[in-house]
């Protein structure tokens, strides 16, 4: 971590989120500081992708406050909040790049929309970027034409164009084979290192966490379990999290009647 | 047996309502997309965020340039249909040479308009609710917000002033090919002149009459991108979601043209 690690950027306190009138996050509280990759992990259906939603601003709490860069984005105006985006940069799980553009394109695109650059800086720009993702020369590709890594890849090429103090990462090693999975790894701790960004990645591989991870928090059922450097989460005595690191399935908390009663529709 | 019915019923006036609100939460959305769109469209130059010009004619090249060949062809087949019927019905009365009015009328003021409006809405509307649709599932609806990006700015605007601008201007090329399929069929059957059939036509149409049909395709422009807007911004889950998204919008735009075009009809020709 950096120097300036003590400096919050992320600041959430008491986020509670439904869908329909299922709770989904309960009561979390989170601080990322400046400089530093904050992991989010948590099983499936732990709420942690529903967290980085609501961290990008796609949704709005049923209570809490968010804030980014130092404003609380849950009581920003539409066009404040889009402001503010351009301080931010988000790689999706499937990378998200717009289908009906050419990899270059989708790289200028943020580019194109908020600045009067002319046409060759931005071509040069992108091509900058592509350059840091190792993608150079791919640039006139469509996304189709891409593998699973590289448009992630692309993805992060996009999401750095505007030089982003913040970066979101959603499950970046997600079905990715080890080596480009290690790569996209060296990549994030790359931006961090050169570019000094704050990062916060969501993901539930464990060898990335471990790689990347400044501090962990471990979310399970929308609750925070802990937060801390990869050591305190190692020797947590909490037996979801060590359940969670050790690749333990959950216990079975129904009773054979309570069971056969579910299967039965009772 | 009577508590049976009387649930019956009262699952049929639950369904009912349901569909009247998700109904009354459809219209309300669509309106709201459409305030946004014309909020960009006029003002989003005053927030440096304006709607791209080039996005505009990419959108006129696909909604209109692409569709001329095929608006040709079956404004064409309209405008011989109608000289067909028409010279059949009026050889009764031994007036067939009235035929031109006839047909002049029928398309400038209802088949021209109707016509384009129902193939844009199944060849464009669909495209634009699959497009907005598999953007939604891929996340690149998500990811135009946060990079900064109006997803109403950068789709919908620049669809809705190419429909504004095109549906119309395919409408008139609409009315001048199918005038121009009963001038053909006329020829071919009664010996009647182009030179003649035109001078007829221009004599006994106003600019009021294409004009009707001008604003109606106005209208429908408006009808088939708000249609397909609505559609694929509901899409959820992945491909089912947008071809039933992509089905619906076809058919609610052409229903809704039709009825669009009835109430015209009705109120321009009182």
């Amino acid at each position: 971590m950096s120097a300036s690690a003590h400096i919050p950027v992320i600041e959430v306190e008491n986020l509670v989120t439904h869908y329909g009138s299922t709770r989904i996050l309960n009561g979390i509280n989170l601080t990322v500081h400046e400089g530093e990759i904050m992991v989010i992990m948590g099983g499936s259906g732990s709420g942690k992708s529903t967290l980085l939603r609501y961290l990008l601003g796609l949704g709005l709490p049923t209570s809490g406050s968010i804030r980014l860069l130092g404003r609380d984005i849950t009581r920003l105006s539409a066009m404040e909040l889009y402001e503010l985006r351009k301080n931010m940069g988000v790689a999706f799980q499937g990378g998200a790049l717009l289908s009906s553009m050419t990899v270059g394109e989708n790289v200028q695109l943020p580019l194109v929309e908020h600045t009067r650059l002319d046409r060759k800086t931005m071509e040069i720009m992108a091509r900058m970027k592509l350059e840091v993702v190792n993608l150079g020369g791919f640039e006139h590709l469509m996304p189709a034409q891409l593998s699973g890594g590289m448009i992630k890849r692309a993805a992060v090429a996009r999401a750095i164009i505007m030089d982003p103090q913040l970066m979101f990462f959603d499950e970046p090693s997600a079905g990715l084979d080890p080596v480009v999975s290690v790569e996209l790894d060296e990549l994030i701790l790359r931006l961090r290192d050169a570019m000094h960004m704050t990062i916060v990645v969501v993901t539930h591989e464990l060898q990335s966490a471990y790689k990347i991870a400044d501090r962990i928090t471990v979310l399970d059922k929308g609750c925070i379990l802990m937060t801390g450097t990869i050591d305190e989460v190692r020797m947590s005595g909490n037996e979801r999290i060590q359940s969670l690191l050790n690749r333990k399935p959950r216990p079975v908390e129904l009773s054979a009647e309570e069971y056969l009663d579910r299967l039965s529709g009772i | 047996m009577a508590d049976q019915a009387a649930t019956n019923a009262f699952h049929l006036i639950e369904r009912l309502g349901r569909r009247v609100t998700e109904g009354v939460a459809e219209a309300g959305y669509l309106f709201a997309l459409l305030v946004e769109s014309l909020f960009w469209i006029f003002c989003g130059a005053f927030y440096r965020q304006p709607v791209r010009i080039p996005s505009i004619f990419a959108q006129m090249m696909q909604v209109g340039i692409a569709a001329i060949p095929i608006v040709f062809v079956l404004s064409f087949a309209i405008g011989v249909m109608l000289a067909i019927q028409g010279i059949h019905t009026l050889k009764t009365f031994g007036a067939e040479t009235q035929v031109v009015y006839g047909i002049a009328f029928s398309v400038v003021r209802e088949f021209g308009p109707l016509i384009t409006g129902i193939l844009i809405a199944g060849r464009s509307g669909s495209a634009l609710a699959a497009r907005i649709g598999t953007m939604q599932v891929n996340q690149e609806i998500d990811a135009l917000q946060v990079m900064g990006i109006n997803p109403v700015r950068y789709l919908i605007a620049p669809a809705l002033v190419a429909m504004m601008i095109m549906v119309p201007t395919l409408a008139f090329f609409s009315d001048v090919v199918g005038m121009l399929g009963g001038a053909v069929y006329s020829n071919l059957e009664l010996g009647q002149s182009y030179d003649s059939y035109a001078h007829q036509s221009l004599e006994y149409l106003e600019v009021d009459d294409v004009m009707q049909g001008l604003i109606k395709s106005l209208v429908f422009a408006l009808i088939i991108v708000m249609v397909g807007v609505v559609n694929g911004f509901s899409v959820l889950g992945g491909a089912e979601g947008v071809g039933r998204a992509t089905t619906r919008s076809v058919v609610m735009a052409i229903s809704y043209i039709v009825i669009a075009d009835m109430l015209f009809t009705y109120f321009l020709n009182r």
